[in-house]
């Protein structure tokens, strides 16, 4: 992102002191490629969506049609990395089958319709773990916050996509942000059922304590793999 | 009366703990494009 050339950006950047720090002038990658912007930062926006409309704390998942269409999501995201990986491999193996070529908006708008599954899907697994109330409402309980929810998917898309330099640090700063809270989320979920105290937070502060936990532990992991990585293929940056 | 003093300091220690690594992170002596793309390295 970044580099862009808009109508008025080098007026501002030639006069506006403090103009370059937040809009780079020179093409900047964000912290994952356009599939995990998708799935990470979709998950976070969605998460936050939940809220925004007065469902953080509830336990029930979506409703039936909604869930389907949220695990279609998903497989949706999967086919499309399969046939990334397949295209890649005809690439070498011309006898590889592949059904297109993979396009990078389509990878960023089934990264996010990923990230709005994990969202959905997730938030009631973590509340039931995590909270006192006993609130039983479904997260997405009608078609309304559903498009909602794909609403906010579009904001991110056309955001990530218009490659707008003005949005790199927004959405660079939430993307690390959100990698770290998605693992430290199914973390949590773990540390509260093996400690044996689910159902234990009534505040938000009593919930800082199990996710400080689940904070360290997301940042070994996250260590781990980037030790892996590192020692396959070193800093090789990936296409 | 020090069993609740203990309370008191104990339930600061996961908001403090997660702020010092937030303020860590903002001044580590590198740049932020480096640091933010430390943290998904081995996504």
């Amino acid at each position: 992102m970044g580099g862009t050339t808009l109508p008025g950006e080098a007026f501002l950047r030639a006069n506006l002191p403090g103009y370059a720090l937040i809009d780079p002038a020179q093409p900047t990658k964000l912290p994952l490629e356009a599939r995990d912007f998708g799935i990470y930062v979709g998950f976070i926006f969605t998460w936050l969506y939940i809220n925004a409309i007065g469902r953080g704390r509830a336990k029930g998942m979506p409703l039936f049609p909604m869930l389907l269409y949220l695990v279609i999501f998903v497989a949706v995201m999967g086919a499309d990395g399969v046939n990334a990986f397949l295209y890649d491999l005809h690439q070498n193996a011309p006898v590889v089958p592949y059904l297109y070529a993979p396009r990078l908006e389509l990878r960023l708008a089934t990264g996010l319709l990923c990230g709005l599954a994990f969202g959905g899907i997730m938030t009631p697994v973590v509340n039931s773990t995590l909270w006192r109330d006993n609130d039983t409402r479904p997260v997405i309980g009608t078609w309304k916050q559903f498009l909602g929810g794909l609403g906010v998917m579009a904001v991110l898309f056309l955001m990530n996509y218009s490659e707008i330099g003005l949005f790199y640090w927004p959405l660079a700063i939430v993307t690390s942000g959100a990698t770290v809270i998605l693992i430290a989320m199914i973390n949590m979920v773990f540390v509260l059922s093996i400690s044996g105290k689910e159902g234990s937070a009534a505040t938000w502060r009593d919930a800082l304590n199990p996710f400080a936990v689940a904070v360290i532990l997301a940042l070994v992991e996250l260590g781990v793999l980037s030790l892996m990585r590192y020692a396959v293929l070193g800093t090789t940056v990936l296409p | 009366m020090v069993g609740i003093q203990r309370l008191k300091i104990a339930a600061w220690i996961a908001p403090a703990f997660l702020l010092a690594l937030v303020a860590v992170f903002v001044v580590a002596p590198w740049s932020m494009t480096d640091k933010l793309q430390s943290v998904c390295f081995g996504i």
